[in-house]
């Protein structure tokens, strides 16, 4: 069991409406593995991404997640499947209103962590990513690259299986994309599961990872076909 | 019991008009049960005093006026009858009136007839039941005439359950404004906070967990709003009911305040109005983000 996939994509298809986001995904993605999906903008990464967790499901095809067959999953099980997943979103997705501890904490709350937990895990969490001094600020505060060290401290707080990074470096300079994937790659060799989607060509060459393209929302090469 | 307080002092407005909102309707509703409750009471104690004058027919005898006072006795709605000669109600009469001893000096002769005095039992006191009563000892031998001098409780009776009907289609309306009231500040918050509960969503809370600190807000709301009502009616009691001592019911009547029992049952069911306005909205959001 442990050499079964952690993802499993067969024959997987998502339009919207009448145009095609994704088209007949064959994808095989391996316990404690680090994948790059690549592509140009509008080549179907974040799709990929948001079936994985439903934030939108598939409109064909079946798609097996540690387990679990998101085309039969009950609608009281999704919260199970997301918790499984640590997701790093491409605008951050951060409350404004609330300050960074909770934005953290929000996920070991929603898990029903104890709360003398909680704050040992958010204040340990927040000191590796470099924010132990932002805890009381508003996301709004805060530069890009905090916002996105705030995104990767509430992703990995709840010790999840599988990391999904959407364009994690996006809008980041160096310094900041370097530190962003340094924490990904320790959760890696933790064990981790890690997905990242990304156009970053240069972040993609210097990971040395299995890459899965995609272009026109079908893939373009690193497919492993079930 | 956080994010409850935290969303509760980030929108203490709203809040704040919410609560006053229910206490309002409470108050209202509450009020009206108070007045049920307490006209109820005093058309009890008006009951418990309706007699009623049967007179009879000139030269009966003793014989016969014995029989029907007999017959009297056996009504099954009857508690007590006595007996008032023409003499007696004559001597009744001139006490009742002692201003006017001139009028009865040039009676030539006693103009009154001789009468029974009954005591109605309370639970016939009704304007059915005084009627069925009344027509019954018209038709026995030797009765000229019957007359009960409370027909104006009979219409006041009318009068109060057409009042108390009215209360309670009212109480009924403002409790379904309560529960649309606090529906309309749930629904208000949870579209302020859309993104807040879609990211909630996203990363793996459960609806429960999203929407426990609404339902909280919707019952605190309910709650304190029916506290705040019934205080302000137990505020505005202790003034009637200190005016009330200087009226002429003062004597026969002291008007009460709404029982626990009642209070208790105000309280559940502004609660219950908080806890269902919740439930509707949450309902109706959740119904539209899954169509989104």
């Amino acid at each position: 069991m442990a050499d079964d996939p952690i993802i499993r994509l067969f024959h997987v298809h998502k339009h919207y409406g009448s145009k095609t986001a994704l088209a007949d995904i064959r994808l095989d993605i391996a316990r404690g593995e680090f994948v790059f999906v690549t592509g140009p903008s509008g080549a179907g990464k974040s799709t990929l991404l948001k079936l994985l967790y439903l934030g939108t499901p598939a409109s064909a095809g079946q798609i097996l997640v540690d387990g679990m067959n998101l085309t039969r999953i009950a609608r009281k099980r999704i919260p199970r499947l997301r918790r499984r997943f640590g997701i790093i979103f491409q605008d951050y997705k951060l409350i404004a209103s609330r300050s960074v501890f909770y934005n953290v904490a929000l996920v070991l709350e929603a898990a029903g962590e104890r709360p003398a937990m909680i704050g040992k895990k958010v204040r340990h969490m927040l000191r590796s990513v470099g924010l132990e001094k932002k805890a009381d600020a508003l996301p709004p505060s805060l530069s890009g690259g905090e916002q996105q060290k705030v995104a990767v401290a509430r992703a990995m707080v709840g010790g999840p299986k599988i990391i999904l990074a959407d364009e994690p470096t996006g809008s980041l300079d160096a310094d900041s994309a370097g530190i962003i994937i340094g924490l990904l790659e320790d959760f890696h060799t933790r064990g981790g599961t890690v997905i990242v989607a990304t156009h970053d060509r240069e972040l993609v060459r210097r990971g040395r990872r299995r890459v899965v393209a995609l272009r026109d929302g079908r893939l373009a090469d690193g497919t492993v076909s079930p | 019991m956080r994010r409850t307080w935290l969303d509760l002092r980030s929108h203490k407005f709203l809040n704040l008009i919410t609560v006053v909102t229910v206490a309002l309707s409470m108050l209202i509703v509450s009020a009206f049960l108070l007045f049920a409750a307490n006209t109820g009471e005093l058309l009890d104690s008006w009951r418990r005093g309706v007699r009623m004058m049967v007179y009879l027919q000139d030269g009966l005898g003793d014989a016969r006026r014995h029989d029907l006072q007999q017959a009297l006795s056996k009504l099954p709605d009857i508690s007590e009858v006595r007996y008032i000669s023409k003499k007696a109600a004559l001597r009744q009469l001139r006490r009742a009136l002692p201003g006017q001893a001139s009028i009865f000096a040039t009676l030539r002769e006693n103009p009154l007839p001789d009468a029974f005095e009954l005591r109605v039992a309370v639970a016939a006191a009704s304007r059915r039941g005084l009627h069925k009563i009344a027509g019954t000892i018209r038709s026995m031998a030797g009765v000229s005439d019957v007359e009960y001098g409370q027909q104006w409780l009979v219409r006041f009776a009318d009068v109060t359950r057409l009042l108390r009907m009215i209360g309670y289609t009212m109480g009924a309306l403002f409790l379904a404004a309560g529960i649309f009231i606090v529906a309309n500040t749930v629904r208000l918050l949870l579209y302020s906070r859309r993104d807040e509960i879609e990211i909630m969503r996203l990363v793996g809370a459960t609806d429960r967990f999203i929407h426990m600190p609404f339902y909280l807000q919707g019952v605190f709301q309910g709650a304190l709003g029916g506290a705040v009502g019934v205080t302000a009616l137990y505020l505005a009691y202790l003034y009637v009911a200190g005016g009330f001592q200087h009226t002429g019911l003062a004597g026969a009547f002291t008007p009460r305040f709404l029982s626990p029992t009642e209070i208790g049952v105000l309280l559940m069911g502004s609660t219950l109005a908080g806890w269902l306005g919740c439930f509707l909205s949450l309902k109706q959001f959740s119904r539209l983000q899954e169509t989104a």
